[in-house]
This record gives structure tokens, sequence and C-alpha cells, in this order.
């Protein structure tokens, strides 16, 4: 009998000390704090805590190191990419696109170089395609290599939970070129981020909506994209702005962004009557998506208007020709755009690589000629709020993108790209500009006041209220 | 621990009973699908459903081949199709031919296969978990050497000429050679091994050999080579799908995954072990994932795995596998 | 109580070991950067949550590759309220808990009439399941982009003393483990492990049992998986893939599978191999998966196991029995003796 009983005493026992232990957890947490805070090893840490809490009591204002900044003679960036795991392509393409920036900007291989009198030095992690690693990827690279610019990664995911993460460090700029979602530069911006070399999500496919319009003269149009924020907001953006014109949007298909087999989506796309198809399939969808486009006998019936990246370099390599030829799309990247600057950057990266540029390589490529023409603007100075000042203010950078400027919010005013996929003289396939907008800014075609009144793009928000 | 002890049986009065009520509950779903879209989408959609099923159906062919005979659950099955789709798609690129593509893909993957089976297996035979546990280790580490050797980028294998584009034999109804030459693939494959099990000397040992391991050997007959055989063969179909599949899906990093899971998803429905179980559960995993996309398209994922639920708890063998 | 002197070498080590263990987890914040505060506490939330998967592979026999199921949901449960509502840290707390323990349930009338590799495979499709609503219910989940905007609570919001909380969780969950297994319910788990007919011929609805043991198993993962969603501070659909399920089987195997040290061995030698290498290291995935592999092929018995059989050669020449029931991974099992003696 107390043998038994003996077991729930002690049950018992443990759940008071439970009790005792939480109920406790407000004299350990001070005492925590002030031995951390007393500790010589953390002082960052302890110089941050008040600043946090001033940042998330006031909202808005807060300090990220001063508008003076201060002279440094060696500036680090941190860069999450992810070389392993579903999106390590793009994150290898990055990688070389950042290399071959230092390449040819310092020693061949190095992870240094020189501009003016500071040293700029990379140091690369890998995020695994998985948000949890760049977490704790990210925390390495602030805590024990002190970087003072963080490139979070090429996933929305990952960028968006070591931007979440890092927005109350005030010592570190947040610097995305890849990705997009608009409201990171909006409705809710994240503190002490922008995206030199990076887009927002609807940005570009606003002007496609615009060109599906009034050039190519469309009226009535479907949608297929991934059922996730970024088809959200890259298709809504479209839609947004055709509708707006007048035109119609007839049926909007969502498919999960990892689906492989397109048999079922194509044959429905099949059965419509439209003028034309605007598509939006990512990464190890796009290709099963052209090809089941093409193998369907859709691309003889309807012409499919693709999305910024379904028909990037990153998947484009491996499409066969035959199912994409002559496929219209559009983005902030042409690789065969008759610009000095693409084509140079075209060029040396395929003597290096053996690959013609994808979106991802340049967009690393630009993000760090960002970088060094902002350090020469300032002099050498750094603090995130002084960048952030400088690179909002009126510079302009000739990335491959074409010429870039940032608006006061972070984003990107650029060039955006009508394409069609055509062979180049050596039988390799890429994107060739058939229509350029100039300084396409992420409200294009609409005012800021007016855009920033309606909610974000979802699956029930497309932009339909506007055109009717 | 044998499966017979998990398993209850189903009366065989209640047999019938099932029957009906599955004919009649089939029968009401296909007359309400036919209110929702025309007759050529769902002659369409019905191809679509078994095209991807006989994808599946390679798949699920090998890995529940092996499991029938040796009881190892090869969860490296995906990391097979994975590389045997690389190799293939290298083979086609370097000679322009796709069915050699379709051997070296296979034969690339039996070779590992006979590694995996002589060199790690062998020494764990029996011990169920371990093999489990040992074929998830390989699976990291073919799905990671493979991104080291073919890079990251998806990859698609390049089909033969008169395999591209769709046949259009009404004006109107356009569908895709290559997803009827899959389906006619799978049937032909399926009808070789039905013929090799149920008519041949070799089938009858290796049913025997499923059956009662013991008593094989006493025969005389050397099992550790039949289960080799077995294993080389789960695998060259393993390899060789994988080459299929890439003219459909798309090979990427963490495709092993997924693929696994169809798999599993096949076989846990169709049942362990049986090679029409495995053809069953093909076709209705395809057919349930095309109508669902098409009907339903919020729940496409819960309707792929609310029957493998509802089975496992009424049968936990699946459809067609043995209640010993 | 057991007067010191009385207790065996080998208690006495232990207990010795224990208090090392213990002086070190209190002054590590004192001694170390951020980013190894950061990782001992990821490592302690591994631990929990490898040990809650060792009591159903390791005492029970029965491997699950789907538990990251479980601590996904708790993880997203809380996600859910602080992203998506304005509830406080108790209703994240609560209804994290609930979820969790909800999926327990639920995977476990899924799975208890299975066992073996049937258990195995249907513990897979039940972790997948969850991986698929993690990636495709948007408005709940976030889909890719997960759930941002999760808090610490504001006594905890440092490192540091986020650090001491886990801790704390970590010590009291450790004790109840210790008192589970060698519950009566524990003895039944094991006795399932040996022989499943035997503990049905005895009267046990094993069934049950199994379901009983999802529950227990479940509270554990379940509260890993809030630390873990307030430790990153965010959730999505790659806390819930298959990975994500299987390495914590592989802590428990390295360290010592049906032990309860040998999860938290395994949870820490995994975490750190995976966040120092990986910096030098580009293949982290191919060296994980030879350690599965060399682990299973060489080392069934774990670290615990090795050192455990190295003790007793040397010390207790003959004092043990040399080999105990077949153990889980099918093999002579010495670190099962070495944790579970009574004192």
């Amino acid at each position: 009998m107390w043998k038994s009983m003996r077991r729930w005493v002690l049950l018992a026992a443990v759940m008071v000390l439970i009790a005792a232990a939480c109920g406790g957890d407000a004299e350990t947490d001070t005492t925590a704090a002030a031995a951390g805070g007393g500790d010589p090893a953390t002082p960052a840490a302890a110089a941050d805590a008040p600043a946090t809490t001033a940042a998330d009591a006031s909202g808005a204002e807060d300090d990220r190191g001063g508008a003076e900044g201060e002279q440094i003679d060696r500036l680090k960036v941190g860069v999450l990419l992810p070389l392993t795991g579903f999106v390590a392509g793009p994150g290898e393409d990055s990688a070389q696109g950042l290399q071959l920036y230092f390449d040819e900007n310092g020693a061949n291989g190095g992870t240094e170089i020189q501009v003016g009198d500071v040293t700029v030095e990379y140091i690369l992690e890998d995020s695994g395609s998985d948000p949890a690693v760049a977490l704790t990827s990210a925390q390495k690279l602030v805590d024990v290599d002190d970087v003072d610019i963080v490139i979070p990664g090429i996933l929305a995911s990952t960028g968006g939970a070591v931007g979440d993460a890092l927005g109350d460090r005030t010592d570190v700029l947040l610097l995305s070129p890849y990705s997009c979602n608009d409201d990171f530069t909006q409705r809710a911006p994240l503190a002490g981020y922008a995206r030199p070399g990076g887009w927002a999500c609807s940005q570009t496919s606003h002007a496609f909506g615009k060109w599906a319009y009034e050039e190519a003269g469309f009226r009535r149009i479907a949608t297929a994209c991934a059922d996730y924020t970024f088809g959200y907001e890259h298709c809504g953006g479209f839609v947004d702005a055709f509708t707006t014109l007048g035109g119609e949007v007839t049926d909007q298909i969502w498919f999960p962004p990892p689906t492989q087999d397109f048999g079922t989506y194509a044959t429905q796309l099949g059965g419509l009557e439209v003028d034309a198809i605007m598509a939006l399939s990512v990464g190890g969808s796009a290709i099963p998506f052209v090809t089941a486009y093409s193998d369907f006998g859709l691309d003889q019936r309807v012409p499919m208007l693709a999305g910024a990246v379904t028909t990037d370099q990153s998947v484009l390599r491996a499409m066969d020709p035959e199912t994409v030829l002559g496929t219209i799309s559009h983005g902030h990247w042409a690789e065969g755009a008759d610009l000095p600057e693409t084509q140079a950057f075209v060029e040396a990266f395929e003597a290096e690589t053996g690959k013609i540029a994808s979106y991802y390589a340049a967009a690393n490529y630009a993000a760090m000629q960002w970088i060094a023409a902002t350090l020469e603007e300032t002099g050498g100075r750094f603090s995130p709020e002084l960048w952030l000042e400088t690179m909002t203010g009126d510079m302009v950078v000739d990335t491959p993108f074409g010429p870039q400027e940032l608006d006061d919010e972070g984003s990107p005013i650029l060039n955006v790209y009508i394409r069609e996929v055509v062979e180049r003289e050596d039988g390799k396939l890429w994107n060739v500009p058939i229509f350029t907008y100039e300084g396409v800014d992420q409200y294009f075609p609409f005012d800021r006041e007016t855009y920033l009144q309606q909610p974000s793009y979802t699956k029930d928000f497309q932009g339909l209220e506007v055109g009717n | 621990m044998s499966v017979a002890e998990t398993v209850t049986t189903t009366p065989r009065s209640g047999r019938l009973k099932v029957a009906a009520i599955t004919i009649v509950g089939i029968g009401a779903l296909v007359a309400w699908v036919l209110t929702q879209m025309s007759l050529v989408s769902f002659f369409a959609q019905v191809l679509n459903g078994l095209s991807f099923g006989a994808i599946l159906f390679f798949l699920a062919a090998g890995f529940t081949m092996i499991f029938g005979l040796m009881r190892i659950a090869n969860l490296a099955h995906g990391g097979f199709y994975l590389m045997g789709g690389y190799v293939g798609i290298t083979t086609v690129l370097v000679t322009g031919n796709f069915f050699l593509g379709l051997l070296a893909g296979g034969a690339s993957i039996m070779v590992l296969g006979v590694f995996a089976e002589r060199i790690l297996l062998r020494p764990i035979r029996g011990l169920e978990k371990p093999e489990v546990l040992l074929t998830i280790g390989l699976t990291f580490v073919i799905g990671d050497l493979s991104l080291a050797v073919w890079g990251g980028d998806p990859r698609q294998v390049q089909l033969p000429e008169f395999l591209k584009g769709a046949i259009n034999p009404f004006g109107t109804f356009f569908y895709p050679k290559y997803r009827l030459f899959v389906l006619g693939f799978a049937i032909v494959l399926g009808g070789v091994l039905f013929y090799i099990d149920r008519r041949t000397k070799i089938g009858a040992i290796v049913r025997a050999g499923v059956d009662d391991r013991e008593t094989v050997a006493a025969l005389g007959i050397n099992i550790k080579a039949v289960f080799t055989a077995a294993f080389m063969f789960g695998a060259f179909v393993a390899g060789m799908s994988g080459v299929i599949g890439a003219g459909i899906l798309a090979l990427l990093p963490g495709q092993d995954f997924e693929i696994l899971l169809f798999a599993l998803v096949v076989v846990i429905i169709g049942g362990l072990g049986s090679l029409e179980g495995a053809a069953l559960g093909a076709a209705v995993v395809g057919l349930i994932d095309s109508f669902a996309k098409a009907l339903v398209p919020e729940l496409s994922f819960f309707t792929l795995f609310a029957p493998m639920a509802i089975i496992l708890m009424v049968r936990p063998t699946g459809l067609l596998g043995k209640v010993q | 109580m057991t007067r010191w002197n009385e207790l065996s070498l080998t208690r006495k080590v232990q207990l010795g070991l224990l208090a090392v263990a213990a002086v070190a987890a209190l002054s590590i914040p004192f001694v170390a950067d951020t980013f190894i505060i950061r990782l001992v506490t990821l490592s302690l939330v591994s631990a929990l949550f490898a040990m809650s998967i060792d009591l159903m592979a390791g005492y029970a026999g029965l491997v699950t590759l789907g538990h990251a199921g479980v601590l996904g949901s708790a993880m997203y449960g809380v996600g859910y309220v602080a992203s998506k509502t304005d509830g406080g840290i108790a209703l994240q707390i609560v209804v994290g808990f609930v979820v969790g323990m909800i999926m327990a349930a639920i995977f476990g009338l899924m799975a208890m009439r299975s066992t073996g590799v049937y258990f195995i495979m249907i513990t897979i499709a039940q972790g997948m399941i969850i991986w698929g609503l993690a990636s495709l219910l948007v408005n709940v989940t976030g889909a890719e982009n997960g759930l941002l905007g999760i808090r610490r609570p504001l006594r905890v919001t440092s490192d540091v003393d986020f650090y001491f909380l886990v801790l704390a969780v970590f010590a009291v969950c450790s004790i109840l483990l210790f008192i589970v297994v060698r519950s009566p319910f524990g003895q039944a788990l094991k006795g399932m492990r040996e022989s499943e007919s035997r503990m049905r011929m005895l009267g046990h609805n094993t069934a049950f049992l199994k379901f009983y043991m999802f529950l227990v198993s479940g509270f554990f993962a379940t509260v890993a998986g809030i630390l873990l969603v307030y430790l990153n501070e965010f959730v999505s659909p790659s806390d819930v893939i298959l990975g994500a399920s299987a390495i914590p089987v592989l802590m428990a195997i390295l360290g010592g599978i049906g032990t309860l040290i040998g999860p938290v061995i395994g949870a820490f030698v995994i975490v750190f191999l995976r966040n120092w290498v990986s910096l030098e290291l580009e293949r982290w995935p191919t060296l994980m998966g030879l350690i599965f592999i060399l682990v299973v092929l060489f080392a069934r018995e774990g670290l615990v196991g090795a050192i455990a059989a190295w003790w007793y050669r040397r010390i207790d020449k003959g004092g043990r029995p040399a080999t105990a029931a077949p153990s889980v991974l099918g093999a002579p099992d010495h670190a099962e003796v070495i944790l579970t003696e009574s004192g």
C-alpha cells in the first residue's frame, strides 16, 4: 500500500517543485539578467536590452546607430544561402554571383576586397533551405562573427524569419536582394531593412498586367498560380493592373507550390475560353508545369504569360527547348538584355561557371555593388541608420539589372522587362526583352496613396474590386 | 514479432457487405463527379489519374517486392528513384537515347542496391528496425551526394521525339503521348511481373520465400541469393522509375522524400508485400489525386491521406495485404 | 533514503557525473557567448524531444518517424495564437499544449493497432500529413512563409534567461520521465518490447497501452515544441519534415536507445556537430547519414552502451549480468543495466 502511495507522494512533490520553479521565475530572471548584464562576455546583449524595449514601446522611432555612423576599417557582410535542401540550386548560383564580385574586385577566390580604406569581407553560412537552421546561422553571424550586414537567404520564409529575429538588433543592417514580400517595404515595414538588388513581389507583375492589356491586346485571361504568399502577391499584381485597365480575369486556379503532376490542371486550363494564361510556378514545379503545358498541346492554342521565375535561368537550363521556346514572361532580370552592365556580368559569370546567369546570381552581385557604392558614398562610415538614409537617398547604381535606385521605403525602382525565351547563337536558351518599362517603383502603375489603401494581395483579394 | 499478431480478420460474411457498400459508394461518387464536369474532362482526368498512378506503380512495385520477400521497408527507395533519375538524365544527354537512359538509371541503382544489400544490410539481416534506420541514413547520403554531383537545379529527362507533344484523335481532345506511354509501360511491366510470379518456378520460389523462409532454405534453395536477386530487381525498378518519372515530374533535392511518401501511401493502401496491392493502391491514389485537385483543390492533400487513415484503422495490412 | 557509502560504486559515479553536469549547466551562461548558449538551449530542447521519442522507440520498441508532427502541432498552436490573434502568453501555451496533445491522441488512435515496420510506416505518414497541412493551410499556418511575430514571454526575452527557463523545464521533465520509465506503465512498455503477444496473454490491452504511450510521450514532445517555438520565435513547415522526426531518433540511437541519458548525449553531439561542422563542411547531410549507418552497423547500443560495457568490464567484473534481454535494436543491452538499476 505504502509503496504505491509513495509514488504519488513523489509525483506531488515534483509538481510542487514545478510550481515553485515557475513562481520563482521572477527571481531567477532578475538574477540571471543581472548576471548576464554584469558579464563582460555579453556587453552587446546588455546594451541591446534597453534599446529593444524602447523600440518596441515607441514602435517606429528607434535608434540604429545614429545618422552620423562611425568610421570603420572593416565591414563584415554575413550571407545566408541555402547550399543544401530543395533550393540548393538557386543557392549555388547566388554564392557564385557573390564570389564573382569578390573575384573581380579582389584576389581570385578571396572573400575580401578593399573599398577605399575599408576592407569588406563576406562570411557565408548554409541556411539549409530551412528557416530554423537559418535562424541559428544568423545568430552565429551576429554573435560570433559580429557582422554589420546580414543578407538573409533566398526563401521568403527564411528572409521573414531572420528579418523578424534580427529586427531588434539595432547594430545590424538587413539587406535582402531576394525575399520580395510586398509588405516588408509597404504596410508592415521591417525595421532596419532594405532590398537593394531586389524587388517587391507584385512590382514586376503590375507592369506585366499593363503590358498584357495595352501592348498585347489581351482582354480575357485566366491565371494558374502557386498557392502561397508569393503566388498571391505576384499574380495579384498582374490581376490588379489588368482588371483596372478593363481586362477580365475569368478563372483563377491555385495549385500547391510543390505540385509536380500538372495533368489535372492542364486539363482544366485546356477547357477555358481565354486569350492567354498568366502562370506562376516556382523552382521544382516550373519545369513540370511548362512540360505539361506543351505536352497537353496548350502551347498551340493559348499563349502562356509566365511569372518572373517560371522561366528563370535556374530552371530554363534544364528545359527542353521545344516545350519552352517563344514563351513570354517578365521580370526585373533579363539575361539577354542589351545593356552593357548586363552583358558584362553574364559573360563574366559564364566564363567562371559555364552557366548563363540566373536572377539569383545577379541579385547577390548587385547587392554587393550596392554595398560597395554606399561605402564610398558615406566615406567609410557605417551605421544601419546612416546606410538606410544614404541608400534611399539619390544614389543610382548600375547593376546587371540595369540602373537601380531605392525609394523611401528601401524598395528598388527598376526596369521591368517583358521577355521572350529564344535560342542564343550557341543553342542555349535565354530570356530576351521585347518590351521594357523603365523606372518602375513598387506601386506602379498606381499612385502610392491609393495603392496603400487597399489590403495586401491574398487568395481572396486580388485587387478585382478596383476594376469593377 | 510478426505482423500476424496485430491483425484482426474480417469475417467472411462481412466481406460481401463491404464489397457491396464499396461498389455503391464508388458509383455514387462517379455520378456526382459527372455532374461537376463534362464527360470529356472526366475521361481526361481518369487518364491523368491512371498515368500518375502508373508512375506510382513503378515505385511501389520495387518497394513492395523488397518488403514482401525480405521484410525490409527500404526507405532509401526515394533516394534510389532520385539517383536513378539523375543517372538516366545524364545518359540521355550523352547518348541521346531515352531507352538507354532507362537501362542506365536502373542498372546503376541495381549496382548500388547490391552494395547496400551485401555490405550494409546483410550484417543486420532480420533486425527490422535497424534495417529501416540504416536505409534512412542511406537516403541522406544518396540525396546529398546527388546534390554534390548533379547540383541543385531541377532537372527533367529529354524525351525521344515520338513521345513528345500530344495526340489529338478527335480534333478537340489533346492528350500527351508520353503519359499514355507510361501507362502502357506500367501495364506491360505489371503483366510480366504477374506472369513471373504466378507461372514460373522463380515466382514459386519467391512466393514460398515470402511465406516461409526456413522451409525454402531447408529445401536446398539458396535463400540468400534469392534475397540479393530480389533486392537487385527492386532497386532496378526504382532507378528506372526515376527516369520514367522525370519525364513528367522534375528531379530536385528533397524529391526523394516526397516520392518515398507517395510510395508509402500506395503500399499502405494496397497492402505491403502484395504486387496486386501495389497496382490497386497506385490506381486508387492516382485517381484520387487527380480528381481531388480538380474538384476540391483546397483539400487535395487530405484526400490522399484520408483513405489511408481509414484503411489503416479498418484494415491495418491494407486492401490486399495478407491477413495472416 | 540511502546513505552515500551504501551506494554501489556505479551509482556513486553516476551521481558524481550528474553533479558535474548540473554545475556545468548552471555555469555555462557565465563563461560562453550567446551563440553557444543558444546551441546549448537548442540541445536541451532537442534532448527533451529525443527522450520523448525514446520512450516509444527505446522502452516500448516502437520506432516513430513522425513525432515531429506532435512537436510541430504544439509549435503551430502557440504560433497561431501569437501571430494571428492578440492572445497572451498564457493562451498561447494553453492552445499549443492542447493542440499538441490532441494530435498525440489522434496519432495514437491511428497507430495503436500496428507494430514493427507497419508502425514505422504509419508514423512516417502521420508526420507527413502534418507537414502537408502546414504547407497547405495558408490562413492558419502561413504555409512556406511560416508564422512570424512570435515573442518569448517578457521575463525571459534574453537568451540567458530563456536558457535558465529551458534548463528548469528540462530538469523537471527528466525527473518525470525517470518516474515514468520506472512505473508499472514503464515496465509494461518494456514488456511490450520483449513480446507483445506475451503482454496480451498476461491480460494487458496492448492497443490501449500504445495509446497511453502516445499520450505520455506526446506530453513531453508538446512541452519540447512549446520551448522550441519560443526559442526560434518562428515556426514553418520545415519544423515538421521527415528529417525533423528522423534526426531525434538518430540522437537517441547515437547516445544509447532505451536509456534516458542516451538521447541527451546524442542531442548535444548532433546539435554541436551540425553547427560546427557545417561551418567547415558543405556536405553535412552526408556526414549525418554516415553517422546513422555506422551507428546502426557497429554501435547499436550507442555511446552510453559502449561506455557502460567498458565500465562493467573494468569495475564490476562478473558483478553484473553480462547480457540482459534483447534490446530494442537487437543487441545485448548494457545501457539498460546502468540506468535502470534500482538503488
